[in-house]
């Protein structure tokens, strides 16, 4: 009787370092409660893994008065939203809003999945093809990126629900035209970011107002950057007036925002004014201001 | 008659028919032909102009017999409206010559039946050298000799050696025979989808027991689908990675099928592997999910749709932009290179070509004050430059000018990355001109 589990105990001392060298003549019983002890500690170990697994994070934009009109302190980390520019010009400002939106989703710890980032031929011969090292300067790093380019709006709507559904991105960019993004359109990619737990951000082609199934509508418009402290005629960090216009559960809202891209985390730019507010949210802004220096516009 | 011309044969016979030459239709006709003949043999090729060479080792039993099965042949291809000659030999050669000249045995032969151009054969007829037999009567070190360093007489040697078989000649099967192909054929034909579907997971569920079993991935797969009317489609798919999911499979090869006019129905489907690879067996760590295989096969489903794949952009050590990042194909994408430490400003967006644009500056060298590009005007407010990029002069780029960079802000905060191109005060050279090469966001 005794043999047998000597045996076990002296092969299993081979690969498992835990396990000291059963001897001859000693009893099993104490041996087993650490063997038992150590299989409870991996087994719980992995139980929190999966709990860390199953309790992602929620989307937040990392600025409590931006998040404060979002539905639950923030984004959905699976939903389609769409960044629209305010002008034609605005489309740059708009595609990096969009991709400063899927870093504040990819920055998750325990996200590992790709961006993917499809692109319409048109637009690229329009606003040109995206730049890896202008990419890596906004904080994309090129090893979390595909991108693909297609010639029919139809074709792109078809890959991104595909790649949404698939679940093998973790958020997908989309150039879209107005006319191609309809609340069918929409809907099917809002129902199948959920179904694979993508986030997908679709960026307009202009502002024109049609419906669509989104969960957040944006529009973005670059603003005159505050220039470094030491050169007057130098660039900041990119900066952005950021509308929110439709919210699902939240509140509509108008900021000036910057990125950082080495933290990856926007800021609120200080001494905004009223003149960059919305026709729609004016009222809210005003009893805004009036509230102090820290809430830009409500 | 050969090389008469038109006219002339018309006035000799009016009522002449005639018909454009058109070799391309008689090529897609004679290869239409080929796929046919498969039915006899596996290994058929095209003999361009006008022949089909078969190789029928070990098959002519089915048909009870050489003879019969060549009588078969004719008779088939008669019905179809096809006159035929059929010669078989054990050469190619050979084969070749029987069908083209009647004789009983190859000494008989003329020598033209040699596939040698007619000057040869005539050169050959003056010699009195007129039929194959006397050709290989001759001893061959003397026939060597005596057409030594002529290429007629290189030519006459191969052939004839090519038709006494003292050397090999390949024959290129027109489908390369495949390791691994399922085959289903269907009591009645099906025109429904639902029921191609079914066939389809059938043949898919065949062919991936085997390749699993061999531990090979397909690449390239061809579906062909037969027609009950005796036509035939085919459907090539493509994989970026060695596949044998028949799950991965199916999601590709369905939305090829449902392009496909079934006709009056579809009685065999045929799923071929046309190029394998080694799969690697794959283990997925505990940790580690499984988004970098679904990636892959959502590549192939797009690839097989849109002909467009994923590319990732890689870096390339250049100082030029535009050839500093290369997009390549995210499934071939090499281990991650050390980034460089981004120092200077690069734009978001690129154009293609830089866009030419109109510049002032306060001084010659200066930065930008005033830009128009695509018939706007901007006051330039802040502006970063310049950055010096000099042509790489190891690559010969011939007229290549140094460019100075700047990133210019307008008034409403939008941001451009403009070049001047050339310097000023340089003799003999044109005017610096301005370009608008990328966006920033």
């Amino acid at each position: 009787m005794r043999r047998e589990p000597a045996h076990h105990a002296a092969r299993s001392g081979e690969t498992c370092a835990v396990v000291t060298p059963f001897r001859q003549g000693e009893s099993a019983a104490p041996l087993i409660a650490a063997l038992r002890a150590h299989i409870t500690r991996l087994e719980q170990g992995h139980a929190r893994f999966e709990a860390a697994r199953g309790k992602a994070s929620p989307w937040v934009m990392g600025l409590p008065e931006l998040d404060r009109h979002l539905p639950a302190q923030g984004l959905p980390r699976a939903g389609l939203h769409d960044v629209s520019p305010r002008a034609h010009g605005d489309q740059p400002a708009a595609m990096g809003f969009a991709l400063a939106l899927a870093l504040r989703r990819l920055g998750d710890a325990q996200e590992r999945r790709p961006l993917l980032w499809c692109r319409l031929s048109a637009h690229e011969r329009e606003h040109g093809r995206l730049y890896g090292h202008g990419l890596e300067r906004l904080g994309l790093s090129r090893q979390r990126f595909v991108t693909i380019s297609l010639k029919k709006p139809a074709s792109l709507l078809w890959t991104m629900e595909e790649a949404l559904k698939s679940g093998a991105v973790a958020a997908v960019i989309g150039d879209a035209d107005a006319a191609h993004a309809d609340l069918t359109a929409t809907r099917r990619l809002s129902l199948a970011a959920r179904e694979g737990k993508c986030a997908a951000i679709l960026t307009l082609g202009s502002a024109q107002p049609c419906a669509t199934a989104s969960h957040t509508r944006w529009t973005a418009a670059a603003v005159p950057s505050a220039s470094p402290p030491y050169d007057a005629q130098g660039l900041g960090p990119p900066c952005w007036s950021i509308e929110l216009t439709r919210v699902r559960g939240g509140r509509p809202g108008a900021w000036i925002l910057e990125w950082h891209h080495a933290q990856s985390r926007f800021s609120l730019v200080p001494g905004f004014s009223r003149r960059t507010l919305h026709p729609g949210t004016d009222q809210d802004g005003a009893e805004a201001a009036a509230q102090g220096p820290a809430l830009r516009a409500g | 008659m050969r090389g008469m011309r038109l006219a002339d044969a018309r006035a000799q016979l009016p009522e002449l028919l005639t018909e454009p030459h058109e070799p391309e239709e008689d090529m897609n006709s004679l290869l239409g032909l080929c796929r046919w003949m498969e039915r006899y043999s596996p290994w058929v090729s095209p003999d361009q102009p006008d022949g089909i060479l078969l190789d029928v080792t070990g098959v002519p039993h089915l048909f009870g017999g050489e003879q019969r099965m060549m009588a078969e042949i004719r008779a088939r291809l008669a019905q179809y409206g096809f006159g035929v000659r059929i010669g078989q030999g054990g050469t190619i050669g050979a084969a070749w010559a029987l069908a083209r000249y009647d004789a009983k045995d190859i000494e008989s032969l003329p020598v033209e039946a040699l596939r040698i151009d007619a000057a040869a054969a005539k050169t050959l007829r003056r010699l009195g050298l007129k039929t194959v037999g006397s050709l290989l009567a001759i001893p061959r070190a003397s026939l060597a000799r005596r057409f030594r360093g002529e290429t007629i007489g290189e030519n006459v040697l191969l052939r004839l050696d090519e038709m006494t078989g003292a050397r090999d000649e390949p024959l290129n099967p027109l489908n390369p025979p495949t390791s691994f192909m399922a085959h289903r054929a269907l009591m009645e034909p099906v025109i429904h989808m639902e029921g191609l579907e079914i066939v389809l997971e059938g043949v898919v569920n065949l062919l991936c027991r085997d390749l699993e079993r061999a531990g090979k991935g397909a690449l390239r797969l061809i579906l062909k689908l037969f027609r009950a009317d005796g036509s035939r489609a085919n459907l090539p798919v493509g994989f970026s990675v060695p596949t044998h999911d028949p799950r991965h499979m199916l999601r590709v090869l369905k939305p090829k099928l449902e392009a496909v006019d079934a006709g009056f129905g579809i009685d065999a489907m045929t799923l071929e592997a046309r190029e394998t690879a080694q799969a690697l067996v794959q283990q997925h760590g505990f940790l580690e999910d499984e988004s970098t295989l679904a990636l892959e096969q959502l590549n192939d489903r797009v690839l097989n749709r849109h002909e467009a794949q994923f590319l990732a952009l890689e870096q390339v050590e250049s100082h030029i932009p535009e050839r500093a990042e290369a997009a390549r194909p995210s499934v071939k994408r090499g281990p991650a290179k050390p980034a460089r430490a981004a120092a200077s400003v690069r734009p978001l967006l690129i154009f293609e070509a830089p866009e030419p644009a109109k510049v002032v500056a306060a001084v010659p060298d200066g930065p930008p004050m005033r830009l128009t590009w695509r018939r706007v005007t901007r006051r330039v407010v802040k502006a970063e430059g310049p950055e010096r990029v000099a042509p790489e002069w190891w690559r010969l780029t011939q007229g290549e000018r140094p460019r100075d960079y700047y990133v210019v802000e307008d008034e409403q905060g939008r941001r451009y990355w403009l070049y001047r191109e050339g310097l000023y005060g340089e003799p003999g050279e044109e005017q610096p001109k301005w370009y608008v090469h990328g966006l920033s966001a």
